[in-house]
């Protein structure tokens, strides 16, 4: 064979492979199976020291691309503990505000408002589904003393506007302590300071957004509780002086018509589902961040029960 | 100083002992273009006594003397020389071997003394550059990166990406030295072509395990690539021209015999070729504007003879990535505008110079700098024509990057054929530059002007290294190479030290089969932030810090190797390698965030085993190999997955490759290629459930989703296997002042819709009329065919 000849064979055979592929070569896209579906109960569930009642959303999970409703659990047995001694339960129906669909809630009824160190577990199981178990412990009551909190505007070294809050907070030597969802309210805006997890406290900013989430991240820095600003301390009296400060979040034509200050003290899987959650809305839609998983108390099962201690502590404005 | 006292003895008493011997010693090199030919082989057939060439093509045997003894001198694709010598004296002896020329019969080349078996060194791949550049390739763009993905242990990071991931390490654990120079960041086109122009590179060597311990500060692999010298005989040239590239390299004597020089230079043309239909495009909006890419690489390189003991090497690289976007409207008073651009590159520069103290010592001592810079500009706003004064705009700078500069200083001392003796050392100054905003934002009709720069400082850092290494024959058939590689780190805030032993050996068995087994110690100073898969230009290259523990590892391999037939080379490895102290982002910190990097990232623990088979058919009329990996990898962080073992990104259990090439005839030749490999690990959901939290009261603020996905554990997924067929054929004809050779191929012949990302998205559904979600797969090339024009003259 001359080489010629080889060469329009190839040519042919070439142009040929080209023909063929024509139909696959402006659709690289194809639809494939989704990882499997592991089904399982999920209970999402929040009570803070002196709740008389624990209000339990309890559903059936769904594979990925299931576009249904969340079912509820077919033959669901449910059994919560307080201390140790069983609750009664009942079944609430109630209208759903995110799906728009009636659904219902489950609520144990306590005989006495919870108080620090008692101790919910919940054993729930259904058709179909494996076992669940979770538990948890009300924490103790944040040991941050009033009577120091002044929201006070400024500027800081280097002249930028600020405003900050003075208190003082005596940290838990022994453990490190849990702090979440502590918040200055006044008016439409607030800052929001947390604690990382070695309990130290840290300021973080948000804004309000929405009233079922008012107040959103605007510090990129503030993720999953680690980062932001940790406050400045001083020793006093043998307590600490933490001044938490941020930029201005408010316009100086704001009228603030009031402040409070929420501290929570919460529980581990508290801290940890909540951060967790936060950091996954904030970062599930950036393709270059790695994935997040929710963390999870309950056992052979998804969601939260968390438990928490809280106490509002009015500010003075200057 | 000890040590140095400790170490000058042991090599003088060895020099002692074998002080009947005489010495021959030179170069070998290239007939027609006088390229020093590294690896190459001096053998006494009698004695079956060897060495072979160092880098720079310098060789040094001593054997016993008063007698006459027939040496044979010898390198893949050349013709032997066998040269008479009579050793009555050390003796200068400088070899000229001739390329073979002979394509029809098989070359069988008696390299007795490199043969696979024979050699200390394993887990190492070198593939002749005439062999990698015959590989088929995407676009036509030879590149040598690609073509080591085709080898067993080498994998690639995705469709046409050209990151290497050897043995279960990530890209950023191997050391890639473009004539002895870090490269930081080996890509062009985020990833799709390698930053190493095929017509200026002499030899390609990569080890993926029992490193010498002349080699330090990457855990993974050793990439040496050696940039040609220069024709020093005659004026040469290669030209060509391909659908996005073209290249030009010229070289040849500025003082005929003792200096050359060759310079390489490439550039893509997609924007030039692009601009009129894309400023037209624009021109219809009302706008002048132009949107781009290109990249172009140059190398350059000089050297000078100046006696036969003494040498001096310039070289230098350089390259550039450049994406721009700019607009702005033609009409209206107020015009708005924006410029916007995106570059990165690469500039390296060595400066070498070869001395050879006496016929059994040989120095070299390097120079260094190596620069990689990502620089952004974001810019835009409006101007008025009616008011020139007028100025309304936002503008964004970031830079980042990494600045060394290096001095080191190798010796060889092969004191007689028994030990190869190996011996320096080697400082660093880096500059690392994690990244650097600056911001200005102005406006004239609110009277506003605000200017600042956010972001970390540079931080500086010295690495130093000192090794000795011995390769040393024990026995007939027992040979080892042992050594130690010490190595400091020194920061502001923290020193961190490291002592690593390294040793490999072989003992030959009868029938031309060996036994070798390797275990290195590997410690890394230095790590990259990237987002895997990718090779984005966002790389963030950052040191081990008092909060960053270096990263380290140690690997051990047993293996076995033959040469068959003088022709093929066969060689079966298992190895093990740990590694500790690994960087990773933490769940959802990626690229694109500002803050501390060092609070993105958690170390782990990662570990990688495998088998790995590999035959091999260097020249003749066929040529080729077929290479398999059967490997595992995993990682394991405190921090990620409670502590749970998962796969890496990219733990194949299987990759296969054959690689062809078959010269019909003289004039045509016919290229294939086909990859098998298990698809990529990734994570994904697959379960979702209601996180919507009762309601309760005085809720202030709280984060409640009513749909939360479950990812399970990172990388549970696995994506589809992906296979490929390359084919290519050259057609090569002389012509009266210049050779053509005429390349055409295609890529991923049979369009197999290989994956490159998954992504939930939404379809529509033409019979229900509903939108569904579902999961989506993506490929990149179904079927790329290329064309290049390349002459040679």
């Amino acid at each position: 064979m001359k080489a010629n000849q080889i060469f329009y064979f190839l040519t042919l055979a070439f142009t040929g492979f080209i023909l063929v592929s024509c139909e696959d070569f402006f659709d690289t896209t194809i639809e494939i199976d989704p990882p499997q579906h592991d089904k399982r109960i999920s209970l999402v569930s929040r009570a803070f020291a002196g709740d008389t009642a624990l209000v339990m959303n309890i559903k059936g999970s769904l594979a990925v691309l299931d576009a249904k409703e969340f079912p509820l659990v077919e033959d669901l047995s449910l059994v919560v503990l307080l201390n140790g001694l069983n609750c009664q339960i009942t079944e609430e129906p109630t209208f759903s505000q995110i799906s728009g669909q009636e659904t219902i809630e489950y609520k144990a009824h306590f005989n006495s408002p919870l108080v620090p160190g008692d101790v919910i577990e919940i054993k729930a199981s259904g058709k179909e589904y494996n076992d669940i178990y979770a538990t948890d412990t009300v924490p103790n009551s944040p040991i941050i003393e009033d009577g120091t909190f002044i929201l006070d505007g400024g500027r800081d070294e280097q002249g930028e506007e600020v405003m900050k809050v003075n208190f003082y907070y005596v940290p838990n030597v022994s453990k490190a302590q849990y702090f979440n969802q502590s918040i200055i309210i006044e008016g439409e805006k607030c800052f929001h300071f947390s604690s990382n997890e070695k309990g130290e406290l840290i300021c973080l900013e948000r804004r309000k957004q929405t009233s079922k989430s008012p107040c959103d991240l605007i510090d990129p820095r503030a993720i999953n509780g680690t980062q932001g600003s940790l406050m400045k301390q001083e020793i006093s009296d043998g307590r600490k002086l933490y001044t938490c400060q941020t930029r201005r979040v408010f316009d100086s034509n704001d009228s603030i018509v009031g402040a409070t200050m929420q501290v929570i003290n919460v529980s581990k899987a508290y801290y940890e589902y909540d951060h967790s959650v936060s950091n996954y809305f904030d970062n599930g839609e950036n393709p270059f961040a790695t994935p997040i998983n929710v963390t999870s108390n309950i056992k052979n099962g998804y969601g939260v029960l968390e438990l928490g201690n809280k106490k509002l502590f009015p500010l003075k404005i200057q | 100083m000890k040590k140095i006292y400790l170490l000058c003895f042991f090599c003088l008493s060895i020099s002692k002992i074998f002080s009947q011997t005489f010495t021959i010693s030179g170069y070998i090199q290239d007939l027609s273009s006088g390229e020093k030919l590294i690896g190459a082989n001096v053998y006494n057939e009698a004695t079956s006594e060897g060495t072979i060439t160092n880098n720079y093509g310098f060789y040094s045997l001593s054997l016993p003397g008063n007698q006459s003894v027939e040496i044979t001198f010898s390198y893949i694709g050349y013709q032997n020389e066998v040269r008479k010598i009579n050793l009555s004296a050390n003796q200068s002896i400088n070899v000229d071997l001739t390329a073979s020329i002979t394509l029809d019969a098989v070359e069988v080349v008696a390299e007795k003394n490199k043969r696979i078996e024979r050699e200390t060194q394993m887990s190492v791949a070198e593939v002749p550059m005439a062999q990698l550049k015959k590989v088929p390739a995407l676009l036509g763009e030879v590149d040598v990166l690609k073509a080591l993905q085709l080898l067993p242990g080498v994998k690639s990071g995705g469709e046409g990406q050209s990151g290497l991931y050897v043995r279960g390490g990530g890209p950023d654990q191997n050391l890639i030295l473009l004539d002895g120079v870090p490269v930081y960041n080996a890509s062009h086109l985020f990833g799709f072509f390698s930053v190493f122009n095929a017509d200026a590179i002499k030899d390609v060597k990569l080890i993926k395990g029992g490193y010498p311990a002349r080699y330090g500060g990457r855990l993974s692999s050793v990439l040496e690539i050696n940039m040609k010298d220069g024709n020093i005989n005659e004026f040469k040239g290669t030209a060509s021209i391909g659908l996005i590239s073209s290249k030009l390299t010229l070289e040849g004597p500025i003082n005929k015999g003792k200096t050359s020089f060759i310079v390489s230079g490439r550039r893509t043309y997609l924007d030039v070729l692009a601009r009129p239909f894309i400023k037209n495009g624009f021109k219809n909006e009302g706008q002048d504007g132009s949107v781009g890419y290109y990249f172009y690489d140059l190398n350059a390189k000089i050297n000078h003879k100046f006696s036969d003991k003494d040498r001096l090497y310039l070289s230098s690289y350089g390259g550039r990535d450049r994406f721009f976007f700019k607009t702005k409207d033609l009409e209206g008073d107020t015009r708005d505008f924006a410029d916007n651009s995106l570059a990165w590159g690469n500039f390296t520069t060595a400066l070498r110079w070869n001395h050879v103290i006496s016929p059994k010592m040989f120095v070299n001592t390097t120079a260094t700098y190596s620069d990689y810079r990502l620089k952004t500009d974001f810019e835009f706003g409006s101007n008025r024509s009616s008011d020139p004064d007028y100025v309304d705009a936002f503008g964004l700078n970031y830079i980042s990057g990494i600045e060394d500069l290096g001095l080191k200083v190798d010796v060889d001392y092969v004191p007689n054929p028994n030990h190869f003796i190996r011996f320096g050392a080697n400082v660093i100054n880096h500059t690392f530059k994690p990244g650097e905003f600056s911001l200005y934002n102005e406006s004239s009709n609110e009277n506003f002007s605000f200017k600042d720069t956010i972001g970390q400082a540079n931080i500086g850092a010295v690495e130093t290294g000192l090794y000795v290494e011995d390769d040393w024959n024990i026995s007939k058939n027992i040979k080892i190479n042992a050594g130690l590689h010490f190595s400091s780190f020194l920061l502001n805030e923290e020193s961190y030290f490291s002592l690593q032993p390294r040793i490999s050996g072989r003992f030959l068995l009868p029938k031309d089969w060996s036994m070798k087994a390797s275990f290195a110690t590997m410690r890394q100073y230095i790590n990259l932030l990237s987002f895997e898969g990718i090779g984005l230009p966002t790389d963030l290259w950052v040191p081990s810090t008092a909060k960053i523990k270096p990263q380290d590892s140690w690997q051990a391999a047993l293996g076995t190797a033959k040469t068959i037939n003088d022709s093929y080379e066969l060689s079966a490895e298992v190895y093990y390698k740990k590694m500790n102290n690994l960087v990773a982002y933490k769940d959802g910190a990626g690229v694109f965030q500002t803050d501390d990097w060092q609070n993105r990232v958690v170390q782990g623990k990662g570990d990688a085993y495998g088998m790995e088979l590999f035959l091999q058919k260097k020249e003749g009329k066929f040529s080729g190999w077929v290479g398999y990996t059967l490997s595992w990898t995993y990682r394991n962080f405190p921090d990620i997955d409670n502590g749970a073992q998962f796969p890496y990104r990219f733990d194949r259990r299987h990759d296969f490759s054959i690689v062809g090439n078959y010269n019909i005839t003289p004039k045509i030749n016919l290229a294939a290629t086909w990859v098998f490999s298990t698809g990529n690990a990734v994570t994904l959901a697959g379960t979702r459930y209601d996180g919507t939290l009762p309601q309760t009261d005085n809720e202030f603020f709280g984060y409640s989703g009513n749909d939360i996905e479950v990812f399970g554990n990172r990388n549970n997924f696995r994506m589809r296997s992906y296979h490929r067929l390359d084919i290519g054929v050259n057609f090569t004809k002389k012509k009266k002042r210049y050779e053509r050779v005429w390349s055409i191929g295609a890529y991923n012949a049979y369009a197999n819709n290989n994956p490159f990302f998954l992504y939930y998205g939404n379809t529509y559904d033409e019979i229900t009329g509903n939108t569904k979600r579902v999961l989506k797969q993506t490929a990149l090339f179904p079927l790329v065919p290329y064309i290049t024009w390349t002459a040679n003259f």
